[in-house]
């Protein structure tokens, strides 16, 4: 032992997270790698960003995107949307949408996922067969609308938000996790007499972290883009989610023109500065949560917990 | 059929994503042609039943376009607009209606005042439940599965819609037929034409939503950019256009003559019929007219010379407008209806909008354009409604109060000072009023056109004489309106196939010899079977 | 512990830990045994199981439409049966479909070999940056593009490559010939790699990288104690970290191999046609439910679904042979 430790202990200050320091070619050329994968998202969002906020008469004259309003800053897309109070309104939807809606299926997904996990008890397999066999077969748009009326779920939130709450991709995901853990703490655990329950909830969940705000992120993002649903199964629109009433923005028939709009109209922004502004509202509020979320994919969150 | 405009319905219809159906032409407008799947009655003419035209005089337009088969143009809006429903027609109890819109959804009606005075007028409190368009055919097949149809739905584009509409639908029949539509005036204002989408087996089941000439296509061209290089809009055969797009092409400065490829203008140059053409008792498809190769080769060559915008066929429908009001193409193919949106997408205030007439190919005389559909859908009742008939079609009625009325002002315009400001006379609407108007009343049922573009002088008579130039003499399709189950259900797909290629020859991906087999391989396919079942019902239509 | 018990021989690394298996002599405990030992387990799994049966499997039944020639207005009850022919979009022979399939195999091959690993790169990337900062700026800009729909991100493309986009706006301005991306059916499966890319590679990489923190710490440090460089930590520590969630990805992305970017295709199909850009998907919404047939999309759908399943399940055994967990383990 005495060898590797006398050059473990000139390497030791140099370890960080475990890792000896990464020499200077491979600092540049991981700074060249991300710089280039960076750039090649920013670029286009500048653009993005600019032709939401370009006046109209900029957005047609350069036929597209505008890198650099010359006109100064024009926010006419973004009042045209946010005037009539939909918009807002369908925002504070969404916002119940996806906080609920994440809040059961995590629920929901973790406790499957940690029973599935548990190898060798009854009806594992069975059950999880079934459940990767739900990933592969989707119910028609029709059937599914009916079983939502049999369920008196029509014209409710509760359509869009129960239907989706357990994503066969995200049991299998979070099932793999929990298999992965160290089975020595949770053996120890069981030893002392720990319930089912509590080992899932004091020790699997705290161990699970990372996984589970990766997948609670999965379905936040899914339940705040989804507008499918609200689509077929609310017929009132003033229950319509964020993306459904934004939808109305964009996609829109050929038929438009300042008559299906009431003639004489003042003039709306171009479409495009509109499709961006849009753009940019959805992904704020994303934008806001993320931090938060994403504390928990930091390195070395399951090190300590194991350890300590 | 083809043509780049449905083209670009049945591309967005895919962006409602979930791929589901095509919604083309809304509701492919219908009549009973093809007897015995359940039974419907095809027996009689359905000129029996066909309501009568009774057109409104209540209003004088400026520009009046009845002798030319085109919509009436104003040049301002009736200072003392007349009262045309005396009393509201509603029965108090809630009519609901389900139908699309084209533009963003309206505050709910506690925070809406247009929807409150709506129901205040009308007498009874309306509830719509929207669907964006693209999405209506999936929205509206779920409902029917689910038998949750409301009182006054849109028809979608579906198969079997004579047997749908028996099983679902009130027989408007007794109410409508002949003179007896006279108790509703305004919908005995819609023309002839448009109901040959409502009746199935010689029953009116529906009312339209009229369109006709001003859903003609027709070449768009930027008169002031042609005029300052000195450039005539008067192109006598297919040389003198090639020579036109050429001299408006200019690569370097990245302008492009053609905003996208003018299939349509080209077509019209070689007198091809619109979509279907009659023979005797038979009827004939355009794709086998002789003088296709004819016209592929010219539209090849605007493409090769790169008069044509290179993303041409990569592009959304929205860019045609961008390209033509920015200056970078000067030429566009679209119908009558997008005037107010050219007019809307311009930047330079000396920006004037004309139209091209298309010459015959050889410059023998003038080409004729396509006369636009007669109908774009209609509005039907439902058979558990069938004891209100009467109130429901008082409130279609309403909505179909033509434009210079009291009626017309409010549905459009909402309320002065609070929906519109009056400027020159003429109703501007609001940020608010805008907002709050969107109930997509004009998908239940409207008026028949009006052309008033208040929005710049000159541009109201500018489209009502190029209309009244062109739409005399436009060709009409034969079986517009009529049903043909085999083109619900395989016409889409077959298209499609057509219009692919159609895309493929003129980028060059294709020979243009390809064209002969595929329109044989679209007859085996089912074209035949389609041209049989629409001259069935073109018989049965007299 | 001291470094010398955790240091990993090459070939034993993280995966082994002791697990719940039942030993022989437990399988032969009598059901209602393992019943009363296991029933705490059952019922944290009831609830999530009654949302699955309610909203996946009891609105199966739907899919006997596939034998039908449904209408929505019948119903179920009384719309006409039709036996396979629905299925005959699928088993007709038509060289267009074989085409399509062939462009759909070729897609998914290409989306397996190039586009799967690259979040991974990123990911191992990331996950050795010494700066915390660094990494989260960079993730929270990577991956931005996801929440794009597939309409703005092929405008974002255009806007770049297209016939009048940036670059070639700027060549025909000074001179030169425009280069003809968008439209050329030869760039196109290059083109659309590289928006799938573009717009999911940063948000695939968000799983890795939990993955990546489930790796014990412990593991590092007695491997560098072992005097292993990063390049042989990477290659002993982090990468058997996370294969079993690749091999777990790889499986079941097996079972979408028929299925490649529907919208994505669509959109740009009439820019390069379809002799390159058809797939499986465009194909049937082409040929089928263009026209409102549903038993067509119910059939369809079927015949993917049961050619998922049979790869998956094959897939996954394949992984058992190789002695790795798959997606599960009988």
């Amino acid at each position: 032992m005495s060898a590797p430790n006398h050059r473990l202990g000139k390497r030791q200050p140099v370890l960080v997270g475990g890792m000896p320091m990464p020499g200077r070619t491979e600092r540049v050329l991981k700074a060249v790698f991300l710089t280039v994968i960076c750039g090649a998202v920013v670029f286009p969002f500048v653009g993005v960003i600019s032709t939401s906020l370009a006046s109209p008469e900029e957005v047609i004259r350069a036929g597209g995107f505008v890198l650099l309003p010359t006109d100064g800053i024009d926010l006419s897309a973004y009042k045209s949307i946010l005037s009539g109070g939909t918009v807002t309104q369908s925002i504070l939807v969404s916002g119940f949408i996806t906080v609920v809606g994440t809040t059961i299926a995590l629920l929901l997904t973790c406790t499957l996922g940690w029973a599935l996990s548990r190898r060798g008890t009854v009806g594992n397999k069975p059950l999880l067969l079934l459940v990767l066999v739900s990933l592969l077969f989707n119910p028609g748009l029709i059937p599914s609308y009916l079983v939502i009326q049999q369920f008196g779920l029509l014209n409710s939130l509760w359509a869009v938000i129960l239907p989706v709450s357990v994503s066969a991709f995200n049991v299998i995901v979070v099932r793999a996790y929990f298999v992965g853990l160290p089975g020595e703490v949770l053996d120890s655990a069981r030893i002392d007499g720990a319930s089912e329950w509590k080992l899932f909830w004091y020790i699997g969940l705290p161990l699970s972290k990372a996984v589970v705000a990766v997948v609670g992120l999965f379905y936040a993002v899914g339940y705040w883009n989804s507008f499918f649903g609200a689509l077929l199964y609310l017929s009132d629109s003033s229950k319509w989610p964020l993306q459904l009433v934004l939808r109305t923005y964009v996609v829109n028939g050929v038929e438009i023109g300042a008559q299906d709009l009431g003639g004489g109209s003042e003039a709306l922004p171009p479409q495009t500065s509109i499709q961006m502004a849009i753009l940019m509202i959805s992904i704020v509020p994303i934008l806001c949560v993320y931090p938060f979320v994403q504390r928990h994919f930091a390195k070395g969150v399951l090190t300590g917990a194991v350890k300590g | 059929m083809s043509t780049p405009d449905s083209r670009l319905v049945t591309r967005r219809t895919l962006l409602a994503g979930l791929g589901a159906f095509g919604l083309a032409g809304a509701a492919g407008c219908s009549n009973e042609g093809r007897g015995g799947t359940s039974g419907a009655d095809t027996s009689g003419a359905s000129s029996d039943v066909r309501p009568a035209y009774l057109r409104y005089t209540g209003v004088e337009p400026d520009l009046a376009g009845a002798e030319y088969n085109i919509p009436n143009a104003f040049l301002r809006y009736p200072a003392n607009p007349v009262r045309a429903v005396e009393a509201p027609p509603g029965d108090g109890k809630p009519i609901n209606v389900l139908t699309y819109t084209n533009t963003p959804i309206p505050p709910k009606v506690e925070q809406n005042l247009f929807w409150q005075e709506l129901n205040n007028r009308v007498g009874s409190p309306v509830s719509v439940s929207l669907t964006p368009s693209v999405d209506y055919t999936q929205k509206f097949a779920t409902t029917v599965a689910g038998d949750q149809l409301a009182d006054i739905f849109l028809v979608g584009a579906v198969p079997q819609v004579p047997q749908l509409l028996q099983a679902k639908a009130t027989d408007l029949t007794p109410h409508l037929a002949g003179d007896k539509i006279k108790k509703y005036p305004f919908l005995a204002n819609l023309p002839e034409t448009a109901w040959n989408a409502c009746i199935f087996g010689n029953k009116v089941y529906g009312v339209p939503i009229s369109r006709g000439a001003i859903s003609s296509q027709a070449l768009y061209c930027r008169a002031d950019l042609l005029e300052q290089r000195g450039l005539s809009a008067q192109v006598k055969n297919a040389d003198e256009f090639v020579e036109l797009c050429k001299a408006l092409t200019d690569r370097r400065r990245n302008r492009f003559a053609l905003a996208a490829a003018p299939t349509a203008f080209v077509r019209n140059m070689f007198d091809m019929p619109n979509n279907w053409s009659e023979n005797g008792t038979a009827v004939v498809s355009y794709f086998e007219h002789e003088a296709h190769e004819q016209a592929f080769e010219l539209l090849r060559k605007l493409w090769s010379s790169g008069y044509v915008h290179p993303d041409a066929f990569s592009g959304q429908n929205q860019d045609l407008k961008v390209r033509f009001g920015n200056g970078t193409s000067a030429l566009a193919v679209d119908t009558f209806s997008a005037w107010p949106s050219y007019l809307q997408t311009t930047v330079d205030p000396q920006t004037r909008i004309g139209i091209i007439p298309p010459p015959k190919h050889d410059g023998s005389g003038q080409g004729r354009i396509w006369l636009g559909a007669p109908a774009i859908g209609f509005t039907a009742i439902s058979k558990k409604a069938e004891a209100r008939v009467e109130t429901l079609l008082a409130y279609l009625n309403f909505l179909a109060a033509p434009f210079g009325t009291q009626e017309y002002l409010f549905r459009k315009f909402g309320l002065p000072g609070v929906h519109h400001r009056v400027v020159n006379g003429n109703p501007v609407l609001t940020p608010k009023g805008f907002s709050e108007t969107q109930l997509g009343l004009m998908y239940q049922a409207d008026s028949p056109w009006t052309i008033f573009l208040p929005e710049k002088e000159g541009n109201s008579a500018a489209e009502f004489n190029a209309m009244k130039q062109l739409c005399p003499d436009a060709i009409a399709d034969p079986v517009a309106g009529l049903y043909s189950e085999t083109n619900v259900r395989k016409g889409p797909q077959l298209t499609e196939t057509m219009t692919q290629l159609t895309n493929d020859i003129i980028q060059g991906r294709q020979p243009v010899s390809a064209w002969a087999g595929a329109v044989k391989k679209w007859k085996s396919g089912g074209g035949d079977q389609i041209a049989e079942e629409f001259a069935q019902a073109l018989e049965a239509s007299r | 512990m001291t470094d010398a018990d955790l240091a990993p021989a090459p070939s034993d690394t993280t995966r082994d830990r002791p697990r719940f298996e039942p030993t022989a002599g437990e399988r032969k405990i009598s059901l209602l045994l393992r019943l009363r030992r296991d029933y705490p387990v059952l019922l944290l799994a009831i609830p999530g199981m009654l949302v699955v049966c309610a909203f996946q499997y009891y609105p199966l039944w739907g899919n006997v439409i596939a034998f039908q020639d449904y209408q929505p207005y019948l119903g179920v009850n009384q719309s006409l049966w039709s036996g396979f022919e629905n299925f005959s979009i699928v088993f007709n022979g038509d060289p267009e479909f074989l085409n399509a399939v062939k462009n759909t195999l070729i897609l998914t091959a290409i989306q397996t070999v190039i586009v799967f690993p690259a979040p991974i790169v990123v990911a191992l990337v990331l996950h050795s940056l010494l700066s915390n900062r660094i990494r989260q700026i960079v993730q929270t800009i990577i991956y931005l593009p996801h929440f794009m729909s597939w309409v703005i991100v092929v405008a974002v493309f255009q806007q770049v490559l297209g016939g009048t986009g940036m670059i070639n706006n700027w060549l025909r301005s000074h001179g030169y010939d425009p280069i003809h991306v968008i439209g050329n059916a030869e760039a196109f499966r290059a083109l659309l790699t590289s928006q799938v890319m573009w717009k999911d590679t940063g948000w695939a990489t968000i799983l890795f990288l939990a993955v990546l923190s489930q790796i014990d710490r412990s593991l590092y440090e007695a491997s560098a104690a072992d005097g292993a460089g990063r390049w042989r930590q990477t290659w002993h520590v982090t990468l058997p970290g996370l294969k079993p969630i690749i091999i777990l990805l790889l499986i079941l992305k097996l079972g979408d191999s028929l299925t490649v970017g529907f919208e994505q295709i669509i959109l740009q199909q009439p820019a390069v046609g379809i002799g390159t850009s058809e797939v499986l998907d465009t194909y049937v919404y082409n040929n089928g439910i263009i026209g409102g047939d549903w038993g067509a999309a119910a059939a369809v759908g079927l015949v993917k679904s049961v050619v998922a399943l049979a790869l998956v399940l094959a897939a996954n055994k394949l992984a058992h042979r190789l002695g790795e967990e798959g997606v599960y383990r009988g």
